[in-house]
């Protein structure tokens, strides 16, 4: 591509053309629903909610739901795979979450590639939001170098009080964006702007001073106290990970119908904090306590597949520092061990 | 091939897990009797002495004279499956362990607090082996009859092991702790779809507890969160009276 052109427009232009998009896509924003905010369907662009404030669920839900029939059979042997992908636009998706649809991207991009996954991402428009602040205190997203988006987005806006900067990182979002929304050209200006005030929000938010070197330091702190001292307190209860953006694992059960002759073959998620994720057939468990389990998810983010994705494989949202009763935080872990 | 034959049986309940058994679609349930034969239902059939290839039995064994009929039971079945709370782990009939024999016929019976023949509250797994269960109170009618058709195919029916706390998440509920309340869902067993959370309550266990819960963790989460010891254990009774790690042996 070539150096991006920089596009400004308002605020107003891009509610309007979310608006217009409707009658082709559905559309996804951060939305009040009863007491929750959440990210969620919406009619009008009335409904968005444009101040950020985290959710218990990040967007993965909408490529990778909790629960989906993947195919329906017959005891005869036929079988129908199902695959339902619509046409979506998720608007206001922020960057952590944004480097979680990227790691997700690469990870069900794998060998064969997931079907139902990569068709869901091929047929959505994604429109981040860029962050000029912390958005709570249990966000630590500028530790692991996420509070800027490294991928995972279609078009990107930069918030410029009244109007937007714009970029645009695929040919399907630059499609979207002629089609929908007005722009006059901008000044390199405009985005030194509006990334000057994200500077002033973030300052004095470090990131790890070590981070790069992750892997290799969970590597030789197998043995850290800090496993036993959290890993007493778990309670197994998979919170951390149902609403985590970048866990990806899941469960395939066929659910034979009572007439015993048809069925559906379902995948929901699944967790390797709960106790029953490692155990295999005659009751054997490779990982039987709950400090084994965290120790094994926390290298999952910070030491192998960190090393494979070429990132810290937690974003720092801090939905799972949120989600944990018991106080248990990647964060804690890795200042624990690797300083601040 | 001849099919199973199953039949329902009651102890101390309110007979609410039957009725959720077969508050079935007329399409389920022709699928049911389609797949199994059931020869006996409390309500409509005697106990006779043939020969039985799973036995549902719901609620608490209270009496003394109950423990034989219980043991006939296992004696003519196959299969026994523990049907909801009351059966599996004594339920809300269990609340009354906390006080002495004197204390609750007295309460209850005021004229004649001997009228009745009633002892400890207990599971039916006490008294004797049970093959499965089907946790609730009540029980969930999808569960039932998928349980049923597990056993019907010879295979283990397939509860959740992971707590309630999975299945609020999934549903993307708030937490109720952040809103100043205790729920013991990160130690109960999950199956439910988070059905208390989910619809403004909170988990207060009627599932029983998951195969390893993390019982100190929970005391600690519901002590840093408000409650003293004494409220705490409040929170635990209606379900987990037959608890050893919480409540100790029979007192
Ligand atoms: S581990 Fe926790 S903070 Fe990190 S990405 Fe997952 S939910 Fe967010
Ligand atoms: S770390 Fe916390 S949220 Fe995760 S399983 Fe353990 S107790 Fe639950
Ligand atoms: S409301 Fe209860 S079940 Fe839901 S997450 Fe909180 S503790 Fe777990
Ligand atoms: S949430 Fe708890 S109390 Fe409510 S139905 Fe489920 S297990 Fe029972």
């Amino acid at each position: 591509m070539t150096k991006p052109e920089i596009l400004i427009t308002t605020k107003k232009s891009i509610l309007k053309g979310l608006d217009q998009a409707h009658s082709t896509y559905r559309i996804i924003a951060l939305t009040r629903n009863q007491e929750r905010v959440i990210y969620d369907y919406i009619n009008s662009s009335d409904e968005i909610e444009l101040e950020y404030q985290p959710t218990v669920l990040s967007v993965k839900k909408f490529f990778f739901p909790q629960d989906e029939i993947i195919l329906d059979y017959t005891v005869e042997g036929k079988v129908t795979p199902r695959i339902e992908a619509e046409n979506l636009v998720l608007f206001g998706v922020r960057p952590c979450d944004l480097n979680g649809i990227k790691i997700l991207d690469e990870a069900f991009a794998e060998s064969h590639g997931d079907p139902n996954y990569l068709s869901r991402r091929e047929k959505s428009i994604v429109i981040g939001i860029d962050c000029q602040k912390v958005c709570d205190k249990d966000a630590f997203c500028y530790k692991v170098d996420s509070n800027e988006a490294k991928g995972g987005f279609d078009i990107m806006l930069y918030d410029l009080e009244d109007r937007y900067v714009i970029q645009v990182a695929s040919a399907k979002g630059q499609k979207f964006l002629e089609r929908y929304f007005e722009t006059t050209p901008g000044l390199p200006s405009d985005l030194e702007k509006a990334l000057a005030k994200k500077k002033e929000g973030f300052k004095g938010l470090e990131p790890f001073k070590n981070l790069e070197k992750f892997p290799e330091i969970f590597e030789k702190n197998k043995d850290h106290p800090v496993w036993e001292e959290e890993g007493s307190r778990c309670l197994s209860c998979g919170s951390c990970i149902m609403v985590c953006p970048t866990c990806y694992c899941f469960d395939v059960a066929d659910e034979l119908a009572l007439n015993l002759k048809k069925g559906q073959r379902m995948r929901r998620w699944d967790a390797c904090m709960l106790s029953a994720f490692a155990e295999v057939a005659g009751g054997e468990n490779f990982r039987p306590t709950a400090k084994e389990r965290l120790h094994h998810r926390i290298d999952r983010k910070f030491n192998f597949l960190m090393a494979k994705h070429g990132q810290a494989v937690c974003v720092g949202c801090g939905r799972c520092v949120r989600a944990c009763l018991a106080d248990i935080s990647p964060k804690v872990i890795a200042e624990k061990i690797t300083g601040k | 091939m001849s099919k199973p034959k199953v039949a329902f049986f009651d102890f101390a309940c309110c007979e609410g897990c039957q009725l959720c058994a077969i508050d079935l679609e007329p399409e389920q349930l022709l699928d049911l009797v389609s797949v199994v034969d059931i020869v006996e239902f409390r309500e409509a059939m005697s106990e006779t002495g043939d020969q039985l290839d799973i036995a549902f039995v719901e609620g608490s064994i209270t009496r003394d004279s109950d423990i034989d009929r219980l043991k006939k039971i296992r004696e003519r079945a196959k299969l026994v499956v523990a049907l909801g709370a009351c059966s599996m782990i004594a339920g809300i009939n269990a609340l009354k362990n906390f006080q002495t024999k004197a204390e609750y016929t007295q309460a209850v019976y005021p004229e004649d607090p001997n009228k009745y023949e009633t002892t400890t509250a207990k599971a039916i797994g006490e008294i004797i082996q049970v093959d499965a269960f089907i946790p609730g109170c009540p029980i969930d009618t999808g569960e039932f009859l998928r349980v049923t058709k597990n056993l019907v195919l010879g295979k283990t029916p397939d509860i959740p092991t992971y707590p309630v706390c999975v299945e609020c998440k999934r549903n993307e509920n708030v937490c109720v702790y952040e809103k100043g309340i205790q729920c013991l869902g990160p130690v109960i067993r999950a199956g439910c779809n988070a059905r208390c959370p989910s619809n403004g309550g909170y988990c207060f266990g009627c599932r029983g507890l998951i195969p390893e819960p993390n019982i100190n963790s929970q005391q600690d989460i519901m002590q840093k969160y408000g409650l003293t010891y004494e409220k705490m254990l409040e929170k635990f009774k209606l379900f987990l009276q037959r608890n050893q790690e919480i409540f100790g042996d029979d007192q």
